[in-house]
């Protein structure tokens, strides 16, 4: 057959057998890549060349194999580039004592077991042609390895990025792959200079002078294209795109004439690559799916045309392939549960912790063909430890499982997200910071919870040559108003502030990333919209995943009388529940210098309908009554045919404050752009605070009630 | 309002800092000293010597005609036997006679095997890998198992590309 015909079959067979296997392993609960690796194996000797030997002698000839293995090289290339772009630099700094810890000990735990494996498996499975240092390094750089692709997608899969222990654990391997492959550089200089000790200079000096060239010179020069992105408005266009791969064939092209691998120079070019989520995202956006999809399967098929499992023959050398599984599984679940316990995690988390990074998949399959191609490890070793990685990856979902519970996670997830609790309050302008303030304080719904104020430059702010640069002096300066403030009334805010083309986008990021529970906004009336709910607080409406607020600000001055107009919906809750905070909290109403406790009411309008019957939500505020009295809310029923008429004329019956949930019955909805509607914000004299709450996935919308005002009754707020 | 410091108060900080660097140093520190003084025991280890890769086999019309599978396998030239190594355990495949080993071992210079052919065996390997100035060279004995009054043929080897190439 042609060799391009043959190709063609070649992939089309691989990519079907590895979305099968994949699908059947998605309903097994494990990740599609175990699926992917397992029918590389599939396709090879092992199982195909077995049952079918013609069959797969006539699909995989051995003349095509060069060409199946560069499309495979390839795309691990690509694949190690993006593991690069993908590595966050922030998560392998300033996470604590714990995680340094815990992070070292993981690495060097398995890497003196499998160092150790060596002195037993060397005179067994390796022979004169490799050195005992450079087999024992290899053995113990392959037991340390943890697939941080995999881990990352497990970890979000089951919700843990938020625990604790999700935050240790997503630390500690990306510590864990950037030492990995480290040391298998220094492992693969040593081997191959071992062969050519003449070229040791060259490979040491050159490999020191790269490195230097890419962070000094490389990374800035690439610095300025992610400006370049930013203020083309983030496109990344395919002019940027190629030149992007470009740096990375020629970082690639460079590490492997230097006598290092390819990969190593592939995935440096990615991580000196800026940071920015969105750039990143893009980048990823662009390449992933054809690397993942397509080039990726090619490499687990070459790996498993590589992998003979009939090489193990006899119980010796099964034992010998248990030994090494067994010592990998000391090693690194072991050796990180123990140092995570030491550090201060529950044996359940330090466990749990363990098993994450004992998870190797395609991470060890990379390695091991680096190590198979240099001749350091031997084929049937090279089957054994597939085996092995086959195995610990495997295990991971029914034994994380097993430690620890899909419901501890979600309970866990839960405390967390409600510890972190923060207020976000973008300032647009500087003299609306102070009153922002004010009313964040008093909305926060713990004493102890964090103000983040964030402040976003227009990019037509920043130059081109600016580059890469940290918030500075000018930009804290427009939030200077809202810090005086924070530090004349003892409130710690912390101060955020960065070039936006999207601030929608970058006020959600913001959000999420920083764990704010609550964006606060303030408004104000743009050039060409009269609108509030369209533009930039639309967009945020529309994508946080969080509570959000809108302040219009017309009353100035303590609030003695606030509304809040109540038809049942969910928003309308989340209304009611920030009217709560004020009263209950005794926050702005009841902290105010000059007013009188007796002067100040929050009425709750419920409006109704006349000719609806009592209804359960009715009943429901009826039954609360008493514990609005308590909190000095104060609960007014009104039959009306149009709630929007009666909210507007209630409002204009001398209160200060209405805090009104997003809805169409008060004509209030966020829209892309402005419309014929805010007719409650139009003409209430009085300031405006416009709610939208957060619905989590599994919230229940339910009946207001005693009991539940009773349960999530807030702690009483110190703001003034 | 904001209490997210983590840092604890006062005398408890330099006791926890002086626990951090005793777990450091126990769990970090000892296994790093440890793969030291691993990497200094293994020089001592003395591994199997290196067979794999393909061997050219010189035979001569007499040997040729004693083991009818030689020259199935030279198909023309020197028939040629590659071994895939994994320290002392061996994988062979003698050229294209379909021969390949169901059991083959290596203990010390001498190496032994016994290919097979669906599931028979049917040639048994005995030799010596000896190392002179050069590449190595396999001299031995190749004997027919399924004609027990058959007598062996002497063969010798030398190999001509290395494991990787």
């Amino acid at each position: 057959m042609h060799a391009v015909l043959t190709l063609l079959l070649q992939i089309g067979v691989i990519l079907a057998a590895s979305r099968l296997v994949g699908l059947a392993f998605r309903r097994i609960q494990q990740p599609q890549v175990m699926g992917e690796m397992v029918a590389g194996i599939l396709l090879g000797p092992s199982f195909l060349g077995w049952i079918a030997p013609g069959v797969s002698a006539s699909l995989f000839p051995a003349a095509t194999l060069p060409a199946l293995g560069a499309l495979s090289q390839t795309g691990l290339v690509v694949f190690m580039f993006l593991v690069g772009v993908e590595l966050d630099p922030k998560l392998l700094r300033g996470r604590g004592e714990a995680a340094l810890v815990t992070s070292h000990a993981s690495i060097v735990a398995p890497f003196f077991l499998g160092s150790l494996l060596a002195l037993y498996l060397y005179p067994r499975l390796s022979d004169e042609s490799v050195h005992f240092a450079g087999f024992a390094l290899f053995m113990g750089a392959a037991m340390s390895v943890t697939a941080f692709p995999v881990l990352a997608r497990i970890l979000t899969e089951r919700n843990l990025l938020r625990t604790k222990v999700g935050a240790v654990t997503i630390a500690c391997a990306a510590v864990d792959d950037v030492t990995a492959w480290c040391i298998l550089a220094a492992v693969v200089t040593l081997v191959r200079t071992e062969a050519a000790p003449g070229e040791l200079a060259l490979t040491l000096g050159g490999s020191a002078l790269f490195a230097v060239g890419m962070l000094f010179v490389v990374r800035p020069l690439v610095a300025r294209i992610e400006v370049y992105y930013r203020n083309r408005g983030r496109v990344l266009s395919q002019d940027m795109i190629a030149l992007l791969l470009l740096l990375m064939i020629a970082s690639a092209w460079t590490t492997e004439r230097l006598g290092i691998h390819a990969l190593f120079g592939a995935f440096l070019m990615g991580a000196i690559l800026p940071k920015d989520g969105q750039f990143v995202r893009d980048l990823t956006a662009k390449l992933e799916d054809l690397t993942v999809v397509f080039l990726l399967p090619v490499f687990f098929a070459f790996t498993g045309l590589r992998t003979r499992i009939g090489l193990i023959q006899g119980a010796d050398m099964w034992m010998q392939c248990g030994l090494i599984l067994a010592v990998a599984v000391a090693g690194k679940l072991g050796g990180s549960a123990i140092a995570a316990r030491a550090t201060g995690l529950s044996w359940r988390e330090a466990g749990a912790l363990g098993t994450l990074m004992n998870t190797r998949g395609l991470m060890e399959l990379v390695i091991l063909t680096i190590g198979l191609d240099l001749g350091i490890i031997s084929p049937a070793l090279f089957v054994m430890m597939v085996l092995m990685a086959i195995a610990t990856t495997f295990m991971t979902t029914p034994l994380l499982e097993w430690i620890y519970p899909s419901r501890l996670i979600r309970e866990e997830s839960e405390a967390a997200e409600s510890k972190a609790d923060a207020v976000l309050i973008p300032v647009s302008l500087p003299s609306a910071g102070p009153e922002l303030l004010r009313v964040a304080t008093a909305l926060a719904p713990k004493p102890e919870s964090v103000v983040y104020a964030l402040h976003l430059m227009r990019a037509s702010e920043q130059s081109l040559l600016d580059g890469h640069r940290e918030a500075g002096r000018s930009e804290i300066e427009a939030l200077a108003p809202l810090l005086d403030a924070a530090k004349s009334r003892g409130i710690d805010v912390h101060p955020l502030s960065f070039v936006s083309r999207d601030p929608g986008d970058d006020i959600v990021s913001v959000a999420h990333t920083k764990g704010a529970s609550l964006v606060l906004m303030g408004w104000h009336k743009p050039v060409l919209s009269q609108s509030i709910l369209s533009g930039t607080v639309h967009a945020v409406m529309r994508d946080a995943r969080c509570d959000v607020a809108v302040y219009v600000q017309r009353h100035y001055g303590p609030w003695r009388r606030v509304l809040v107009p109540y038809l049942g919906g969910v928003h309308d809750r989340g209304a009611l529940e920030l009217a709560r905070r004020l009263a209950k909290g005794g926050g702005v109403i009841g902290a105010t210098p000059g007013v009188d406790a007796t002067d100040r009411h929050v009425t709750i309008l419920h409006v109704v309908p006349p000719d609806r019957p009592e209804d359960a939500e009715r009943a429901g505020l009826s039954a609360a009554a008493s514990a609005f009295r308590a909190d000095q809310l104060e609960l007014k029923v009104i039959e009306a045919r149009s709630p929007l008429d009666a909210a507007v004329a209630e409002a204009k019956r001398g209160y200060d404050l209405v805090i009104v949930g997003v809805s169409e019955e008060w004509g209030l909805e966020p829209r892309m752009f402005a419309g014929e509607h805010e007719r409650l914000a139009a003409e209430s004299p009085a300031s405006l605070l416009i709610v939208r709450k957060y619905r989590r996935p599994g919230d229940k919308t339910e009946i207001l009630s005693a009991a539940s005002l009773r349960a999530d009754t807030p702690a009483p707020s110190t703001a003034a | 309002m904001d209490n997210t410091s983590d840092t604890a108060p006062g005398p408890a900080r330099p006791h926890a800092m002086a626990r951090t660097v005793l777990l450091y140093l126990g769990l970090v520190g000892i296994p790093a000293l440890g793969v030291a003084a691993i990497l200094r025991a293994g020089h001592s280890i003395t591994p199997p010597i290196s067979v794999g890769g393909r061997w050219a086999i010189e035979t001569d019309a007499a040997s040729a005609a004693a083991v009818p599978d030689l020259a199935s396998a030279a198909d023309g030239s020197a028939p040629t036997l590659v071994i895939v190594q994994s320290g002392v355990r061996l994988a062979m495949n003698l050229g294209e006679s379909g021969l390949a080993t169901s059991t083959a071992r290596l203990d010390g210079n001498r190496l032994t095997a016994a290919l097979a052919k669906g599931g028979t065996a049917q040639l048994a390997l005995d030799g010596t890998v000896t190392k002179a100035s050069g590449s190595p060279r396999l001299t031995g004995e190749l004997r027919r198992l399924d004609c027990s009054s058959c007598p062996g043929v002497d063969f010798s080897a030398e190999r001509v590309a290395g494991p990787h190439g």
